[in-house]
This record gives C-alpha cells, structure tokens and sequence, in this order.
C-alpha cells in the first residue's frame, strides 16, 4: 500500500501543474468572489427627458444619493439607454415629473431592491410635499424627521434556533462554495491514474505482484484523500491567516467536516470510475459532475434563495450541500460535531455507498 | 408562502383600554372623542391585516392564524417560512405613543427559520415596509396635530408610481431564459475539452502518425478536429434551446427572422468552440499531455463562465470583470444572444460577434503556431 501510495506522490512531483492550478485557481475565485462583490456600491443610471428641469433632477439625485448602498449616477437619455441596450448595466432609472420608470433589459434582482427604494422615497417625498402645499410651519419637516427618529413600530427578528438574526456573509460563502468546488477537480483527476494504469497495463501487474487488491486500492485511494483533504485545509489556513476571515473557533470541526466531505468525494470518484471504461470518457464526466453538483448543491449560489422545489429536492443528493451545511453550522453557528450528525453522517453513508457500488463496478470487469 | 400569525394580542379590548385611559386626562370632551375615532381607525393590526390581503401582497403571502406552540412546530416542518407575533398590548402600546406620545410603542416579533431564511426576508421586508410606513403616517400626523391642521390618512391607500420600461417593444429576458443562454454557452465549451480528449488517445495509439504516413499534411487533422468541433457545439446548442423551448418558456417568439439570428450567433459562437478544440488539439499533440485538458475543462471554462456572466450578471461587479466577460467567447455571445432577444436591431450584434470572430481567428492563430509542422512528432 505505501508503495502505491508513494508512487502517486512521484507522479505528483514530476506533473504538477494541474494539482497546482486548481489550487491558485481555488483562492483565485474565492478573492474575487468574496472580495470584489462586498464593497462593491450598486451603480444606477439616472436621467430624465423634459418633462423636469435639471435643477429638479438634482434635487431627486440629491434625496435618492442619502442612501450609501445605492448611488445613482447622472446620465444623458441616450447613454443609459445605450448602456442598457448593450448589456453594460441591466437596468436604469428614468425621472419624470412626480413619478418615475425602471428600463429593463434583462431581470436582476437587484431591480427589485432599487425600484423599492425609490419608489418608498418618492411616495413620502410626494407626501411631504402635498402637505406642504397645504401651508404648513417651517420645521414641519424636522418636526416629521423627530417623530420617525422615535418610532412607534419595530420590528424584532430572531430566528427559531435562537440566534439573534440570520447573517449570510457572502466572503465565507465564496470560500466554503469555492473550495469545495475546486477540490472535486483535484481529487477525481487524481484518480485519472487509476483509469491510466488499467489501459497501460500496470494495473495487471500490480494484481499479480505479491500486493494484495486492498492494498493497491487504498494506496490510491488514500493519496486522493490526502491530495483533496491537503488542497481544502491549506486553502481555509490561508484565508483565516492571511486575509483574515473569520472561521470561528471551531476548527477541529472543520477539519473533521472536511475530512469526511473529501472521503464523499474519493467515494464518489470510485463510482465514476466504475462507471467508465476510458479516460476521455472520465474528463468530459469529471466537469460536469463537479460543476452540476456545485450549482445544486449550492456552491456557486446560496441555496436558500432557491425556490424550486424539484431543485431543492435535487440538491439534497449532493455532497456539496452537506459539506456546505455542516461548514455554515461549524462556522456561523459555532455548532459541535453532536450538533452536525446529520449532515456528517449521510456524507459518510453517500461515501461508503458510491464506494461499495463503485468498488464492486470495478471489478466486474 | 405561508406565514402563521400568532396573535397574543386582543385589538378590540386595547383600543377600549386606550379610551378608557383618555377619560381622566384634562383635555376636552371633543378632542377625547376624537382620538378613540382616530384610534379605531389607526389601529395598527387592522392595517397591518389590510396591508397583508391587499392582492399583490396575497399573491405571494398566504397567513393563517396559529397558536404559539403550532406555530413553532410549523416552523421548524417547514410548514410556513416565518411567524409574526403580536405581542400582547400591542395594540394599546402603539395607540398611547402614537396618539399621546407616551411609552415605548410597540414591536412585531419575527421569528423565521436559518433554512430558507432568504425566502423569510421578502416577508420581512413587507413586513417592515409596512412599519416604517404607518410609523411616517403617524410622524406626519403628529407633526401636524401640534399645530393644529388635520390631515387625511393615506397609509393603505399607496400612490401609482414606477414601472417598467424596456429597450425595445418586448419583455424583458427573463431570469429563466438568461440562465437558459447562459449555461448553454458554457456548457458548450466543453465539447472543446472532449472533442481534444480524443487527440490523446489518437496520438497514443498512432492514429495521428498513421494519417501522416498516409501523406496527409497535418493541418488536415487539426481542421478535422476545428470541423467536428463546430458541428457538435453547433448541434448542441440547438437541442438544448430546442427542448428548453418546448418544455419550459420560449427563448423568443416564432418567427423565421428571431430564429435565424439565433442561428447566426450560434454559427459565430461554434465555430469558436472549434478553434479552441483545435488550440487543445495542438496543445496536447505537442505536449503529450493530459492534464491540459483538466485545466481546461477545470479552470478556464470555469473561469470564462464566470466573467462571462455565465454564474450570474456581472453588470454588478467591478466594471473590469464585465470588461474581460466580454472578450470571452461565451460572454460576448451571451450578450449577443440577449440583445437579440430583446429585439434590438442587428447593428447592435456587430460588436459582440466580431469580438468572437477577433477571439476564433486568435485562438486559430495560436494552434496553427503549436500544432508541430511535419516531420517534428
């Protein structure tokens, strides 16, 4: 067994370029993903036609620009439209007089957070303003502000398992999807070798030397382990070191979460590879496992904004989503092991089933 | 979405604990009959209640009225996606501070589940749209009950404003039929990385050398690979909008004149997905490796789909993503695809597809440049 395993290890040395690249390309993602889209403040496209006078765009601009997450930019009519059209932005924001229209181009979600916002500000500015009209003291409007500085409403929110208020933190959420995702290439190309040897040869060679089958299989099976454990765990150090994020202070869990997320994997991988006869066949196999179970499973985006029964039912199949789950308990929720059984434990069964079907596919032939 | 509503709160009894608590203030007789009116009609749960059966609101919230205890097993079944409490004195609490300005006012109580709490937040958005509402109804009655004016109370009674205008004179692209697009055309980048998973093979068992031998030049393999490229991806593309047509929603309207500017872009965008077949062709009869394609299939698919816009819109990322996502042969059709989609006239597809014609003839370039001349295998 070390043999073997000793032996993917050179292999390793003499080609390491692909284990390399989806390694950079992991923190590659995870920086750009987490990193660029937070600080990031939505841009919107204002302008108007004639209907209103600049100086009153100004003023709206002026009343729409108080929020700091938004910030709406002045525009001639032809290049927001332009920039609509061209897919630069998906939307922009038309001012007419007392009233106001969204162009759309294509849906966003963002739309929605937009046309709200505006549309609350205009329907109390209006108010304001019809009273106004009315003939009303000076500092009405102060008097207004005062009053909404005590409210006499509130809204509590807390969530059933006790936390005070639920926090999706995009940054943690890139780097738990991303890595999870990258690390299904590296460990099923890994075991690309295993594929390689049978077609060359070395595969019977191996059987009749003095080895025993176990030992061939776990040598493989272990370096695809360590590789996909190693790759993962290097990845969540560097960002908790380096740039800083906050994993918690559950990191012996973690560790053992992704330990029996890798072996998931490696499982996984032996049923594919019971499932193929050629190497060609396991490369175009290979991206469009890692890449369906990512988009199910919830790594790319986060699966509680999907609504689709059939596809939440879909993503419960996957290992990524109980890889996700159990890290966003470790992490968010600072949750024990005996608090992550669940999902812990059907990552464990989903291995030791694709392993067994797997296993036994392989030595049909 | 279903949402339960515990009321620990009786409305009728806190409006008549509020009257009664007028009766000893000093204050005239009128005046005290005309907050109670003011506190029938302001009472906070009724317009919470007209808020929640108001009809775009009920087409998407659906409440029933539970008991605490039921209301907590629901949650945590996945019965409903969230609880609103009302506490009890609500009613009373929000009167006294309202009218009278005394005490604390109230609070709504949300408690939603961590599964699925994204879905939750559209309830308690609503939920606090509508707080902050009646609480600037009431901060503008207030403001004005000082000095002396009455003002007629609008809060259920919103004000027509906004809407929807789009670029051309159709609808605009959904979200299902932008994903349609843009998985499409990522997926189809990888029929590059299985069409030259095959050149391995071919060098392997000599299929290359042979064809060689046959005193073919080699750039006759490499343009049947750069062929059966397009053809497939082409192929591909067309069953996929096809079947996504028929059984989900239209890409478009069916009319021989949208359908042929889908093909055209198609055409542009396969034979890009050609070039890079034969650029990997190359790669892997010169290098002898395989791993070339993992990368490819791996990281630079993934990458492309993602500045390409592929994942989501990157019209909200840094403005470079969005920049580069164009000059990728994905992203560019993609937004070919959506222009078109949207009905803009076809100057506008002239930019994006002569970026993939700028991007095939590159990718060409650099193959023709790897693949070894005769005679260096």
């Amino acid at each position: 067994m070390k043999s073997v395993f000793l032996m993917q290890w050179q292999r390793l040395r003499r080609a390491p370029f692909m284990a390399a690249s989806f390694f950079v390309l992991t923190i590659f993602f995870v920086t750009v993903m987490g990193g660029l889209e937070t600080d990031q403040q939505l841009n919107v496209y204002t302008y108007s036609d004639e209907s209103i006078t600049d100086q009153e765009m100004d003023v709206w601009l002026e009343l729409l620009n108080h929020s700091d997450s938004i910030e709406f930019i002045k525009k001639e009519e032809d290049e927001a439209r332009t920039a609509v059209s061209k897919g630069d932005v998906n939307f922009a924001l038309q001012l007419l007089d007392n009233d106001f229209r969204m162009l759309v181009a294509v849906d966003d979600p963002n739309r929605y957070i937009v046309e709200n916002f505006v549309r609350q500000l205009y329907t109390e500015e209006l108010r304001l303003k019809e009273i106004e009209e009315r003939g009303v003291g000076e500092d009405f409007r102060d008097k207004v502000e005062r009053s909404l500085n005590e409210p006499i409403l509130t809204v509590d929110t807390r969530t059933i398992q006790g936390e005070s208020s639920f926090k999706y933190n995009n940054q943690l959420h890139a780097l738990f999807g991303m890595t999870l995702y990258f690390s299904i290439f590296t460990i099923l190309f890994s075991l690309t070798n295993v594929v390689e040897e049978k077609r060359l040869g070395t595969w019977d060679r191996l059987i009749l030397s003095p080895l025993r089958k176990w030992q061939i299989y776990l040598g493989h099976l272990f370096y695809c382990f360590t590789i996909g454990y190693a790759q993962i765990t290097i990845v969540f150090l560097i960002f908790r070191y380096v740039f800083g994020f906050d994993l918690g202070s559950r990191f012996g869990t973690i560790l053992v979460i992704i330990g029996c997320y890798t072996f998931a994997i490696v499982a996984l991988g032996m049923l594919i590879m019971g499932l193929v006869r050629t190497v060609q066949q396991l490369q175009a196999v290979i991206p469009i496992v890692a890449t369906a179970m990512a988009m199910i499973g919830g790594a790319y985006w986060p699966i509680e904004i999907v609504t689709n029964e059939m596809m939440l039912a879909a993503s419960k199949a996957t290992p990524t989503f109980y890889g996700l789950e159990a890290l966003k308990g470790a992490v968010y929720h600072s949750r024990g092991l005996a608090e992550l059984t669940e999902p812990i434990s059907i990552l464990l069964l989903f291995g030791v089933i694709c392993m067994g079907v797997g296993i036994n596919l392989m030595e049909r032939r | 979405m279903q949402v339960s509503i515990v009321q620990e709160d009786d409305e009728q009894l806190g409006i008549a604990e509020f009257i009664e608590k007028l009766q000893p203030l000093e204050i005239p007789e009128e005046l005290k009959e005309q907050l109670g009116a003011t506190a029938h009609q302001i009472s906070p749960f009724t317009i919470l209640n007209m808020t929640l059966q108001n009809d775009d609101v009920s087409n998407i919230i659906n409440t029933i009225t539970m008991t605490s205890p039921n209301a907590e097993q629901a949650l945590k079944e996945g019965e409903v996606v969230a609880i609103m409490t009302i506490p009890e004195n609500f009613t009373f609490m929000a009167l006294q501070k309202a009218l009278l300005s005394e005490g604390d006012g109230s609070a709504l109580q949300l408690t939603i589940d961590e599964q699925g709490s994204l879905r939750a937040s559209v309830f308690e958005d609503i939920i606090e749209s509508f707080v902050h509402s009646f609480n600037f109804e009431t901060a503008i009655n207030q403001s004005l009950d000082s000095e002396g004016a009455i003002a007629p109370r609008s809060a259920s009674a919103p004000l027509e404003l906004g809407g929807i205008e789009t670029v051309s004179m159709r609808e605009p692209v959904s979200s299902f039929q932008y994903y349609t697009i843009g998985i499409a055309v990522m997926f189809v980048l990888y029929v590059s990385g299985t069409i030259s998973s095959h050149a391995y093979v071919e060098k392997q068992q000599h299929v290359f050398n042979r064809i060689l031998l046959a005193n073919k030049h080699p750039f006759v393999y490499l343009s049947g690979k750069f062929i059966s490229g397009t053809v497939i991806a082409f192929v591909q593309l067309f069953i996929l909008f096809i079947i996504t047509s028929i059984i989900f929603e239209p890409l478009g309207e069916l009319t021989i004149n949208f359908w042929l500017g889908i093909v055209l872009i198609s055409t542009f965008l396969s034979f890009c997905v050609g070039a890079l077949a034969a650029l990997m062709t190359a790669i892997i009869v010169r290098f002898d490796s395989q791993g070339a394609i993992g990368i490819f299939t791996g990281g630079i698919v993934s990458i492309f789909a993602f500045v390409g816009g592929s994942f989501f819109p990157t019209a909200g990322l840094h403005p470079l993503i969005s920049q580069l996502g164009n000059w990728t042969p994905n992203g560019a059709a993609l937004t070919a695809y959506l222009q078109w989609m949207q009905g803009l006239p076809s100057e506008f597809l002239i930019t994006p597809l002569s970026r993939i014609v700028m991007i095939s003839i590159l990718i060409v370039g650099i193959s023709v440049v790897i693949f070894p001349k005769r005679r260096s295998v």
